[in-house]
């Protein structure tokens, strides 16, 4: 069509401001392919230099920052942008350790490989509870997430092939030491902020959008309500069940109560909310803030560290309801606002 | 006013209207029959206005149209494709708009965001130019000057403008606007009505829902007055003002 020559005066001034605007941009544009290589570039190299300058104490404080990075991410794009209001995120987290660890306990898989089934499984997982739980909307879907990953947890106590309570080992010879899973959880971190950098700022997010705001009336405009739910379920779970494969080559062994346990949900909740939901920034900000400042630094201090994080909660909710990062990047407009009314307020001569 | 009301005439997205028919159509909810054997055609490119009392089936016929709900009997075709068994979306993307009596907005995107994603969804093959017709639309609906700010943050005339923009978005070949004269006065209801006009000057096929009969008059070549659900008269809008049946009602 002819129409770009008769849109091009009216269309400049968005478009010159589309490339400075990066937080709200008003203009969504489809990703390039290459932003998530770079990315994914940048941190795998961040890696292999980091782990000559980082004790191992600290290679497993930024493993673990990582794989929250990630798993906020995934939780961001469901609930943030997507508008899913999940609890299951342990589900998730679950199989994706499970996965990870079965895979090479009984099938010898090299790690790496097992990442990818890890991963692959967190995904199979969505789709298959995509099946009753994209029949349920809001309050019903959240409580329906929920459902799944306690019955999930319950099944996983009772399954003796994969140790029952008392969970599994991986084999030692086939686990990667610790700079190999900061790697690891490197590649994971920047695939879910490439994910979710996508998710932002594309046609798909911003459908995605559409349906999060009013499901109805996208879809009277043509979108594929449920493919694009289903979508950010399944990105969701592909994230969560990488975290998981992390988290497993981390602990080596690990057990059902506490790898399908509530606290993942809680903590990917924690993150993003806090952090900022439906950002792109916010959840690294959520992550860094009540992981490495509340439960790092407050490690000595359990209960001080809980009662804060509950404050920390009730009172970004209660002030802050779009989060630290909205409300730090909203900063400037916020002076800007009180500087005009004051000089507003002062009498003319 | 005068610059967008000029491409209003002559549009860059220009469409083909379709051709409607519908053949007895019936929605019931529980015991109310909204919709009661309904039957008319309207030729492509046509103007058709209905009109009749609050509570006579208009909106849920255009909701049947738009295929948000599924007729309890009767067929509807549109450009020679039957859309009463097809998935909202699948109407949608058949060409089938509907701007709706309460404006629905997707809060949280901007106007343009708002815009973009009827011509990110529309129909296959028209979706770059839809795309390109995103400012061109915007500035139709004399929403240029707000096309960044969030619809969260509108007036209940821009959400109103912003509903049409929307329709208008994915390319329609039939567009039905369910009283978005309602609750206008003034200027501002001259504005929209000289923008439906410039819509249905684009060669789309109107259908246009009314309560009252004055604002159609001027728009459309044919009304069909509905009253419980039921078609009571049809005819050019000077022989249905003239109707005692339509007086009665
Ligand atoms: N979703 C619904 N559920 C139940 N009844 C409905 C629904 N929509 C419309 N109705 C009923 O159908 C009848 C026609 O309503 P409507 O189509 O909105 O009329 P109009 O648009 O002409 O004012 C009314 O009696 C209304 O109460
Ligand atoms: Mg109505």
């Amino acid at each position: 069509m002819n129409a770009t020559s008769t849109t091009t005066t009216t269309a400049t001034a968005p478009t010159a401001r589309r490339g400075v605007r990066l937080l709200g941009s008003p203009f969504p544009w489809p990703l390039p392919a290459w932003t998530g290589v770079l990315g994914l570039a940048v941190l795998a190299g961040v890696g292999t230099r980091a782990d000559v300058a980082l004790s191992r104490y600290q290679l497993d404080v930024a493993t673990t920052l990582l794989a929250f990075v990630a798993l906020a991410q995934g939780w961001n794009v469901l609930a943030g942008y997507g508008g899913q209001f999940s609890l299951g995120v342990s589900a998730f987290v679950g199989t994706g350790a499970y996965a990870a660890g079965l895979s090479q306990l009984h099938l010898s898989l090299a790690y790496p490989v097992a990442m990818v089934v890890a991963g692959g499984c967190g995904g199979l997982l969505a789709l298959v509870l995509a099946w009753p739980l994209l029949r349920l909307r809001g309050d019903y879907f959240t409580i329906g997430t929920l459902a799944a990953a306690l019955a999930l947890q319950a099944w996983v106590i009772n399954w003796s092939f994969a140790g029952g309570s008392t969970g599994i080992s991986l084999p030692l010879q086939s686990t990667p030491g610790p700079v190999a899973v900061f790697r690891l959880a490197c590649v994971v971190a920047g695939l879910a902020l490439a994910t979710t950098f996508y998710v932002a700022r594309s046609h798909f997010g911003l459908r995605l959008k559409a349906v999060r705001d009013h499901e109805a009336a996208a879809i009277g405009l043509g979108v594929s309500a449920f493919g694009h739910r289903l979508a950010a379920l399944v990105i969701s779970g592909v994230l969560g069940g990488l975290v998981g494969g992390v988290v497993a080559m981390q602990q080596v062994s690990f057990e059902p109560v506490g790898m399908l346990g509530l606290g993942w949900t809680v903590n990917a909740l924690l993150m993003t909310i806090v952090g900022g939901i439906g950002t792109l920034v916010g959840p690294v900000v959520g992550t860094v803030v009540v992981y490495y400042f509340l439960t790092k630094q407050l490690a000595g201090f359990q209960s001080l560290s809980i009662v804060i994080e509950g404050v920390l909660l009730i009172g970004v909710v209660r002030f802050a309801p779009r989060g630290l990062w909205p409300l730090i990047t909203g900063l400037p407009a916020q002076a800007n606002r009180l500087l005009r009314q004051r000089a507003r307020a002062r009498p003319r001569p | 006013m005068k610059a967008h009301l000029a491409s209003a005439v002559a549009p860059v997205v220009t469409a083909n209207g379709a051709e409607v028919r519908v053949e007895h159509v019936s929605k019931r909810f529980g015991g109310v029959v909204a919709v009661d054997d309904v039957s008319f055609a309207v030729a492509a490119g046509e103007a058709v206005a209905v009109i009749g009392p609050n509570g006579a089936g208009k909106s849920s016929l255009l909701k049947v149209l738009s295929g948000t709900y599924r007729p309890d009997s009767g067929r509807i075709h549109v450009a020679g494709r039957r859309t009463d068994v097809l998935s909202p979306q699948a109407v949608a993307r058949h060409g089938v708009s509907l701007a709706h009596q309460v404006p629905r907005a997707f809060p949280n995107l901007t106007v343009r965001e708002n815009v973009m994603i009827g011509a990110l969804s529309g129909r296959p093959g028209h979706r770059q130019g839809a795309i390109g017709g995103v400012e061109e639309i915007l500035s139709l609906c004399d929403l240029a000057g707000k096309a960044d700010v969030p619809a969260i943050r509108l007036r209940l005339l821009d959400l109103k403008r912003l509903e049409l923009a929307r329709a208008l978005s994915t390319n329609p070949s039939l567009i039905m606007l369910d009283e978005v004269t309602a609750g206008l006065n003034g200027s501002d209801l001259r504005d929209v009505i000289e923008l439906i006009r410039g819509i249905h000057a684009q060669g789309r096929t109107l259908l246009l829902v009314e309560h009252v009969e004055g604002v159609v008059g001027t728009l459309v070549d044919r009304v069909v007055v509905l009253d419980w659900g039921r078609v009571i008269a049809e005819g050019s809008p000077t022989d249905v003002a003239a109707d005692p049946r339509v007086r009665e009602a």
